[in-house]
C-alpha cells in the first residue's frame, strides 16, 4: 500500500473508533503498527473532516 | 562574565552531563514513550534518537531542586536569595542578525507540526502536547510579553493555548479578540534556564520578562526578528513556532492535560494558535518538558524569592526558605527565622498573605530546614497545638486545589481556602537549654576512617 493509502486507512479506523467516546491514548493504542507522524497526519485530518465532540472525561467522539 | 552567562540550551545540557546530571539513550524512541522514560531515569533523559525524527530530546532538566540548580548553576540553597537579586537588577536584551533558531525556516505550504515529534505525555491528554514554550506578544502601547503555555497538537497547522486563568497574556488577547483581531505570537522551544524561568515569573504588566531573564543571566539574552511576526525571539533557542491567536475566543476543546499540582485536569475550552512559520537549529533537541516538577520548579525559586521579599518587609530576620515538593515547590513553605518575640506569628501571617501559599511551617534558625526529620522534631517539640497553629479562612485559592470544592461555584464565583501555618519556633519563655541537643563525646576529634 502506498504512503498515502495508508494514510487514509489510519483515518478510516480513527472514524471508526470514535463512533464511541475514547480518549486520546486510545487511537494510539490503535495505530501502534503506523509511524507517530502518520497517526499525527491522520488525527490533523480528522479534525478538519469532523466538528468532534468532547465529554466531560475528556474523551472524543463523532457524532452519528 | 562567567561562561554560564554566555550558554544557550545544548551548552548547559552538555555542563549538565559534564557535572554527571544526564542519561543519554541510545536507542530510538517513540515520542508517545519519552515521558513514561522521563519518570524512570535518574537523571536529565537525552535521547539521541526519536524514531521517525529528525529531532533529539530532553526532559526532567528541573525535576528536582538540585536539576534546577545545577541548569542555573546557582547553590541549592540559594535559588531565592539569588531569584531576588536578579529581579532586582533586569539586564535589556540585544538584538542580533544571525540567529541558530532559523537555520531551518519553514513558512506558507511548508508548516507541518507532524515534523515534529510533539510528545503525547499522560495517560487521560486530549492529545500530544508542546510544554516547554515561552510565548512572546505585544502589547500595544505597553510592550512586550513572555510567560509560559502549554500547546496541544490540533491539526497541521494549528495547536490549542490554555488562556482559561488569568495572565496577561489572556488579558492581551481578549483586548484583540473583543476587536475581532487576530493576536501575533511566537513560541520559543529549548531555551536555556534563565530564560525559561524568566518567563515563567509573574512579573507586573510593563515589566519585559526578558529583562528578569538578563537579570538572571548576568547577561543581555540576545533576539533575533522572526521570520512572519513583527516580534523579536531568542536567537540561540532550539525551535520557534509563529503564528497568531486567532479570535475565537474560548471556543476550541483543550485539554485535558496533566497539570502542575499533580492532577489530570479539565477539558477547557480555548483559543487556537495558528502557524505562519516553523524555524529551527540543524539537529534541533526538543525540550519536553515534564509536569508536574519541571513546571514547580520553574516557579520555586520565585515563590522563596517572594517569602524573603515580605519577610524583610516585615523586619523579620529570615535564614532560609525552602519550596517544598510536595507542595509542588509553592504552595508549602518551611522558613526558618532568627525569631524576636512574637516573629513566628507575624511570619506565619506574612507568608500567608502571598496569593499561592497555603501552608507553612516557622522554624528557629539551629534548624536545617531541608532535614524533613528536623522540622518534624521541631514541629513534636516546639509548637503547642492549641496556641501554636494559626489558621485563616476566607483567603483567596486556585480552582485547580479539589479541597476547595469549584465544581460546586457559581459561574463567575472565585474560590476561597483555608490557610494554616505552624509555629514551630521555640516558644516564648522557654529557655533554649532545654533543647539542648545530645552531642555524641569526642565527635569533634574523632574519625571513623581511622577506625575501619
Ligand atoms: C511550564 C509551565 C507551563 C505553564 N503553562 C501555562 C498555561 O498553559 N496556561 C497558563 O495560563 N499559565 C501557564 N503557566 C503559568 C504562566 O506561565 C505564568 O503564570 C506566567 O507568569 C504568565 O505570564 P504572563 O502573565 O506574563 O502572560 C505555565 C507555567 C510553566 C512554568
Amino acid at each position: 500500500m502506498t504512503r498515502s493509502g495508508a494514510r487514509e486507512e489510519l483515518v478510516g479506523k480513527i472514524e471508526a473508533l470514535l463512533a464511541d467516546p475514547a480518549f486520546f491514548k486510545d487511537v494510539l493504542d490503535l495505530c501502534t503498527d503506523a509511524p507517530y507522524r502518520d497517526v499525527l497526519i491522520a488525527w490533523s485530518a480528522v479534525r478538519e473532516k469532523h466538528e468532534l465532540m468532547r465529554d466531560e472525561f475528556g474523551r472524543y467522539w463523532i457524532p452519528h | 562574565m562567567s561562561d554560564i552567562a554566555t550558554e544557550d540550551f545544548r551548552a548547559m545540557l552538555a555542563r549538565m552531563e559534564a557535572q554527571g546530571h544526564v542519561t543519554r539513550m541510545k536507542k530510538p524512541v517513540k515520542p508517545q514513550h519519552f515521558s513514561a522514560l522521563c519518570t524512570k531515569a535518574p537523571g536529565v533523559l537525552l535521547a539521541e534518537k526519536v524514531e521517525g525524527y529528525d529531532f533529539s530530546m530532553a526532559g526532567g532538566i528541573f525535576w528536582t531542586r538540585a536539576r534546577t540548580a545545577a541548569s542555573l548553576g546557582w547553590p541549592e540553597g540559594e535559588l531565592g536569595r539569588r531569584f531576588a537579586s536578579a529581579v532586582a537588577k533586569p539586564i535589556p536584551p540585544v538584538e542580533v542578525e544571525d540567529a541558530a533558531c532559523q537555520e531551518h525556516v519553514f513558512t506558507g505550504d511548508d508548516v507541518d507540526l507532524s515534523n515534529i515529534p510533539i510528545p503525547f505525555m499522560h495517560e487521560k491528554d486530549g492529545g500530544p502536547y508542546l510544554s516547554s514554550g515561552i510565548v512572546f506578544a505585544n502589547e500595544p502601547n505597553v510592550g512586550v510579553n513572555v510567560g509560559c503555555y502549554r500547546l496541544m497538537f490540533r491539526t497541521r497547522r494549528e495547536m490549542g493555548i490554555d488562556l482559561f486563568t488569568a495572565s496577561d497574556l489572556r488579558r492581551i488577547y481578549t483586548k484583540f479578540y473583543e476587536q475581532g483581531k487576530p493576536l501575533q505570537i511566537a513560541v520559543a522551544f529549548g531555551v536555556h534556564a534563565f530564560e525559561h524561568m524568566g518567563a515563567a515569573y509573574k512579573a507586573p504588566a510593563g515589566v519585559n520578562e526578558i529583562e528578569i531573564a538578563g537579570g538572571l543571566r548576568g547577561a543581555p539574552t540576545r533576539l533575533v526578528r522572526a521570520k512572519t511576526v513583527d516580534l523579536m525571539v531568542p536567537a540561540d533557542a532550539e525551535m520557534i513556532l509563529e503564528g497568531e491567536l486567532l479570535p475565537n475566543g474560548w471556543t476550541a476543546d483543550e485539554g485535558p492535560f496533566g497539570e502542575f499540582a499533580g492532577m489530570q485536569g479539565d477539558l477547557k475550552h480555548n483559543p487556537i494558535f495558528r502557524l505562519t512559520a516553523i524555524t529551527h537549529r540543524r539537529n534541533p533537541i526538543l525540550f519536553a518538558l515534564q509536569m508536574p516538577w519541571e513546571n514547580d520548579w520553574l516557579n520555586g525559586p520565585a515563590t522563596e524569592a517572594a517569602c524573603m521579599r515580605i519577610l524583610s518587609l516585615a523586619g523579620i530576620p529570615v535564614v532560609a526558605v525552602r519550596a517544598t515538593e510536595g507542595g509542588c515547590c509553592g504552595w508549602s513553605m518551611v522558613v526558618s527565622i532568627r525569631k524576636r518575640a512574637g516573629e513566628g506569628k507575624n511570619a506565619i501571617a506574612a507568608i500567608l498573605s502571598l496569593p499561592v501559599v497555603k501552608q507553612v511551617i516557622i522554624t528557629d534558625d539551629d534548624i536545617n530546614i531541608y532535614d524533613s526529620n528536623e522540622v518534624e522534631w521541631a514541629v513534636t517539640f516546639r509548637c503547642q497545638a492549641d496556641k501554636d497553629i494559626v489558621i485563616l479562612s476566607g483567603m483567596k485559592a486556585k480552582h485547580v486545589d479539589p479541597s476547595v470544592r469549584p465544581w460546586d461555584m457559581k459561574p463567575g464565583e472565585l474560590p476561597l481556602t483555608s490557610k494554616f501555618g505552624i509555629d514551630a519556633t521555640i516558644p516564648e519563655g522557654i529557655p533554649a537549654f532545654r533543647y539542648e541537643r545530645i552531642v555524641p563525646a569526642y565527635s569533634d576529634s574523632l574519625r571513623l576512617e581511622d577506625y575501619l
